[in-house]
C-alpha cells in the first residue's frame, strides 16, 4: 500500500482487508515457481513475482486475506493445512473459522469420517461455535458407529453455545449413545438419513426429549425409517418446537389414537410440519392440519417414484376423502403441499371455499389440471397455485 | 458511455467504461468522493497492480458487468467452492503466480466477486490433500520447531490414516 504516494488521485486504501507486502517486484524470470495451476493451457502472462526456493505465494498475501481464503475450507481440510507451517497453523485456529463447522470428507466419493479425525475437529471448536454439521457418510461402512458418546459429549464441552447440530447419515447405538449425550443448548437438531441401532423396545429413541432440549425449535428427522409412533408422543411435548420434518419416516402413521392425543395436547407452537412419505392415514391428516399455530403443512408424496412399495408398513396412500377432511371447515393454513395425492378438479371448490388463508397451494402430481386451476382461482385470487407434473 | 483511464504500476494506461471500473469499490468510492465530471480526463494510478494483471481484472469485470450485485449478508451462508462458472474456471486457468496476484489485486481494488472466485480456486487446490501434498503444491516451508512439529504430529495422527 503506497501511503507515501502523493499523486493527485490515489485510490483510498482498501477498508476491509490489508495487504502485507509493500511491493510486488515485477520480474519476468521465474525459475522456481511451485506446481502450476494451469493444466496444459498456458496462460499468456508471465508470473510477475519471482519466487525464491523457500517462498510460497501464500507469503505475499496478508493474514486477513489468508483468513478469508481459509474461510472457504471445511474442517478437515483446515486441520490439514494447519500442519504445514507455523503461520498457517496460527491462522487456521482463528475462532471465526470455527463458528460454523462442517465435517465431511472432501474426497469423491465421500469417505466415512473416522472417530479420531472427528475428535480432533471437535477439539478445535470454541465458545463461538454455533453450528456443527457432521456429514458422516457413516453408512458407507456397514453400520459402524463412528459417532461415539465421547464425541457428542465433547461437542457440548468445547462448544458450550452450540445452537445447531446436523448429523447427516450418521449411525448411533442407542445403548452406547443415548439422546442425553447431545448438547442441550440446541435450538435446531437434524438427524437426516441416520440409523439408530439397539432401539429400546418399550419406548422410542426420543423419550425425554422435551426435558433434555427445552429450547429446541426445529427438529428434522428426514428419511429415518426407524422413527416410531412412540416418538411422536415424546416430540409433541417440546414446548417451543416450531418446525418438525418427518419426511420419509415411513413408520409414522396408522395410529389414530396417538395422532389424536399428540395434536390435542401437544405441539403447542408448531408452525411447519412435513408429513410427506409417511404412513399417515385419512383419519390422521386433519388432526395435524388443524393444529392451532400451523401455517405450513406438507402431505402426500415428494415424488411419483414414492409409491406404495416404498413403505414398510401400511400402503402409505391417502385418499381424497382424507385430504378433503382438512376442508370441512375454514382452514388456517397459509401453505399447503399435497403433491402426488388422489385429488382432481372436482375437489377444487371445497378447497377454494375453506382455504381462504392459503397463500400457496401445491397440487403437482395430482389429476388437477387447468380447469381445476381456474375453478380454484375464482375462490383464491391471490394464492400461488402449482399444478401439473413436477 | 463515459470512460476513465486506469494506469498500471508499470505505466500502461487502460481506458475503461466507468460502469465497468465501478465494480471496484475502491475506484467507485474514489470517483464518488471526487465527484468526477464527465469531461474530465483523469488518470487513476493503481500502484499495486501491473499491466498484465490489470488487463485480466478488466477482462473479468467486463464479462461480469451485468451481474446482479452480490448479496451483502451472506455471513451465515455455507461457503461453497463448487459453484465456479465455466467461464470463470477457464479465465482462471493461469499459473499460480497470476492467480495469487489476482487475489491481491481484487482485494486492493475491492472487487468481491473476483476475490471470491480466486479464493475458491485456491481452496479447491487445497481440498482433499495431505499436509505434505499441500506444502508441495504451494511451496510452503515447514518452519515448525522440532518440538512444535512433534506436538502437531501427535494431535493429527489421524491424517496418516488416509
Amino acid at each position: 500500500m503506497s501511503d507515501e504516494d502523493s499523486s493527485t488521485v490515489s485510490p483510498p486504501p482498501s477498508k476491509r482487508i490489508r495487504l502485507a507486502p509493500k511491493n510486488l517486484a515485477p520480474s519476468s524470470a521465474s525459475s522456481t515457481t511451485p506446481e502450476s495451476v494451469s493444466n496444459g493451457s498456458k496462460g499468456s502472462h508471465q508470473p510477475a513475482v519471482s519466487l525464491q526456493p523457500w517462498l510460497s505465494y501464500f507469503d505475499f498475501i496478508s493474514d486477513d486475506v489468508l483468513l478469508y481464503l481459509l474461510s472457504h475450507l471445511q474442517a478437515l481440510d483446515l486441520c490439514r493445512i494447519a500442519q504445514t507451517s507455523e503461520r498457517l497453523h496460527r491462522i487456521s485456529l482463528d475462532p471465526s473459522l470455527w463458528e460454523k463447522v462442517v465435517v465431511q470428507s472432501s474426497e469423491q466419493p465421500r469417505k466415512p469420517v473416522g472417530v479420531r479425525e472427528l475428535t480432533h475437529v471437535i477439539k478445535q471448536m470454541t465458545n463461538r461455535t454455533r453450528s456443527v454439521t457432521i456429514a458422516g457418510f457413516l453408512k458407507a461402512e456397514a453400520l459402524r458407529t463412528n459417532l461415539t458418546s465421547t464425541a457428542l459429549k465433547l461437542i457440548g464441552v468445547k462448544a458450550p453455545h452450540v445452537e445447531e447440530l446436523i448429523l447427516d447419515a450418521c449411525v448411533m447405538d442407542s445403548k452406547k449413545t443415548p439422546l442425553s449425550d447431545i448438547p442441550r443448548t440446541l435450538t435446531r437438531l437434524a438427524l437426516p438419513n441416520c440409523e439408530v441401532m439397539n432401539l429400546p423396545r418399550e419406548h422410542g429413541f426420543f423419550k425425554g426429549i422435551d426435558t433434555l432440549f427445552k429450547s429446541l425449535r426445529v427438529l428434522d428427522l428426514t428419511n429415518n425409517r426407524w422413527v416410531s409412533n412412540h416418538s411422536i408422543m415424546a416430540i409433541c411435548k417440546l414446548q417451543h418446537l416450531e418446525e418438525l420434518n418427518l419426511l420419509g419416516c415411513v413408520r409414522i402413521g396408522e395410529t389414530f389414537a396417538y395422532s389424536a392425543l399428540a395434536t390435542k395436547f401437544g405441539f403447542p407452537k408448531l408452525t411447519k410440519l412435513d408429513m410427506r412419505n409417511t404412513s399417515i392415514t385419512d383419519s390422521e391428516v386433519s388432526c395435524y392440519g388443524r393444529l392451532s399455530h400451523l401455517k405450513e403443512y406438507l402431505v402426500g408424496r415428494s415424488s411419483a417414484d414414492m409409491n406404495a412399495s416404498c413403505f414398510g408398513e401400511g400402503d402409505g396412500q391417502l385418499s381424497s376423502r382424507g385430504i378433503l377432511s382438512l376442508f370441512i371447515q375454514p382452514l388456517k393454513l397459509e401453505k399447503l403441499v399435497m403433491t402426488h395425492c388422489d385429488l382432481d378438479n372436482r375437489h377444487m371448490e371445497v378447497v377454494g371455499v375453506h382455504g381462504k388463508n392459503l397463500k400457496l397451494i401445491d397440487f403437482r402430481g395430482t389429476q388437477v389440471d387447468l380447469d381445476g386451476y381456474n375453478e380454484l382461482r375464482k375462490h383464491l385470487p391471490n394464492c400461488e397455485i402449482l399444478y401439473g407434473s413436477d | 458511455m463515459p470512460t476513465i483511464k486506469l494506469q498500471s504500476s508499470d505505466g500502461e494506461v487502460f481506458p475503461v467504461d466507468v460502469e465497468i471500473a465501478k465494480q471496484s469499490v475502491t475506484i467507485k468510492t474514489m470517483l464518488d468522493d471526487l465527484g468526477m465530471e464527465d469531461e474530465e480526463e483523469e488518470i487513476v494510478p493503481l500502484p499495486n497492480v501491473n499491466a498484465a494483471i490489470l488487463k485480466k481484472v478488466i477482462q473479468w469485470a467486463t464479462y461480469h458487468k451485468d451481474d446482479p450485485p452480490a448479496p451483502e449478508d451472506d455471513e451465515n451462508k455455507e461457503k461453497r467452492t463448487d459453484d465456479i462458472t465455466s467461464w470463470d474456471a477457464d479465465f482462471l486457468k493461469v499459473d499460480q503466480g497470476t492467480l495469487f496476484e489476482l487475489i491481491l489485486a481484487s482485494n486492493y481494488l475491492d472487487i468481491k466477486g473476483l476475490l471470491d472466485v480466486t479464493c475458491k480456486t485456491v481452496a479447491n487446490m487445497i481440498k482433499g490433500k495431505t499436509p505434505e501434498e499441500i506444502r508441495k503444491t504451494f511451496n510452503i516451508k515447514n518452519d515448525f520447531t522440532p518440538s512444535e512439529e512433534e506436538q502437531v504430529r501427535k494431535e493429527n495422527e489421524w491424517c496418516e490414516e488416509k
